[in-house]
């Protein structure tokens, strides 16, 4: 049996799919900070992500009698978070040919390690925004895909259904994806370190 | 197995319960590798900066905008005809209301050469008398049969500055109670 949110959910959605416009705000209410943050994160702009996120409720709207409720709403929702993004930055990045593009370079990758550990960071870099700063230099499927599982906590099996990928991809996905991170966050504290030493 | 693996397993362990062969495995490889040792206590960095990451709140009126989007073609095509109609008939209220009052300014301020406002004020005054008096008690109370013509001048200019402002108001989208909003 599902769980009582999961039910109370699917009727809210059967209302929206009726036509009702205050279960769909209902709706954008509870979702709309998920899908700002993950449009925000992935085309990193503010203003840019709230047109985004407005578009994504007006598809959500639209094509809701398309949602045949075999997976769960938000893996929907979030599939549909993800092409209007890779659309957007499509139009706004020609020059990003492929958002897929290949990165078999990053298991073969060495890293150097600074002296420091993470815990010994100099307290004037602010870590978190050094970290998610890193990220938007990630392609957009490995920030995907880092966005998906830590931020909005999904499983292996539904972050494969959102990027149309097989469950081994994920995982493949997740690894490069932490160690391009990590390469990309050792390299801004190591130039931080420097600035700080001169 | 090499380091890439060992860090996989690793990252396995960061939503899943691992078995107790690939535990031991990452431990053992632990204890010996300096390069996963570091790689680990970075990523564990990272990943903690990850999840207490702050999400991003929507505006306000974010549902509104939304809505808005939504609702607004819609509505404006089924109700055109009946906002066009409604925004037609106050301006050509505004129109006449105008008239009256340039009628009866004319006749205060210069002198009436061609009659007309003598002439127009006639018409209406002689109208609206006999057109209250036609109202029955109930609907028209006996002082406002008298305060009506008394002051008819003031409200039309009420009534003409309520359709002015409608006018304008639906050229300007930004004043309340815009016809556009």
């Amino acid at each position: 049996m599902p769980p009582p949110d999961r039910i109370k959910e699917e009727k809210l959605i059967a209302e929206v799919q009726n036509g009702d416009v205050s279960a769909f705000t209902k709706l954008v209410n509870q979702y709309s900070e998920q899908v700002l943050t993950l449009a925000y994160r992935i085309v990193s702009s503010r203003e840019d992500a709230e047109d985004i996120a407005q578009k994504v409720f007006i598809k959500v709207y639209k094509g809701i009698n398309q949602f045949r409720g075999d997976a769960s709403f938000s893996s929907w929702l979030y599939t549909i978070v993800k092409n209007t993004c890779y659309s957007h930055l499509r139009k706004k990045r020609p020059e990003m040919v492929s958002l897929d593009e290949e990165t078999d370079f990053i298991n073969s990758i060495s890293i150097a390690y600074p002296e420091n550990t993470p815990e010994t960071i100099d307290t004037r870099v602010d870590f978190q925004a050094l970290v998610l700063e890193c990220l938007k230099k990630l392609p957009p499927k490995y920030n995907l895909v880092i966005q998906l599982f830590f931020y909005q906590q999904l499983r292996y099996v539904e972050i494969a259904k959102i990027l149309e990928i097989p469950l081994s991809t994920v995982k493949t996905h997740l690894h490069r994806a932490l160690k391009l991170l990590r390469k990309e966050v050792l390299k801004n504290v190591k130039s931080h370190n420097m600035k700080g030493a001169c | 197995m090499n380091c890439d693996d060992i860090m996989e397993i690793y990252h396995k362990s960061l939503r899943t319960k691992l078995s107790p062969d690939e535990s031991r495995t990452l431990k053992e490889h632990l204890a010996v590798c300096k390069e996963c040792q570091n790689a680990l206590s970075w990523d564990n960095a990272i990943v903690s900066a990850l999840q207490s990451a702050e999400s991003i709140v929507p505006q306000k009126d974010f549902v509104y905008e939304v809505c808005k989007e939504l609702l607004l073609p819609k509505l404006s095509s089924e109700n055109n005809f009946i906002r066009d109609i409604i925004f037609y008939a106050a301006a050509a209220f505004g129109a006449v209301g105008m008239t009256i009052l340039w009628l009866g300014f004319w006749e205060n301020v210069q002198p009436d050469y061609l009659g007309i406002a003598a002439y127009y004020s006639g018409i209406i005054t002689e109208n609206l008398q006999s057109f209250l008096s036609a109202m029955p008690e109930i609907l028209l109370p006996q002082e406002t049969r008298t305060f009506i013509p008394a002051n008819f001048t003031w409200l039309v200019w009420i009534v003409f500055a309520g359709s002015a402002y409608f006018i304008i108001s639906s050229l300007c989208p930004i004043l309340p109670y815009s016809y556009k909003k």
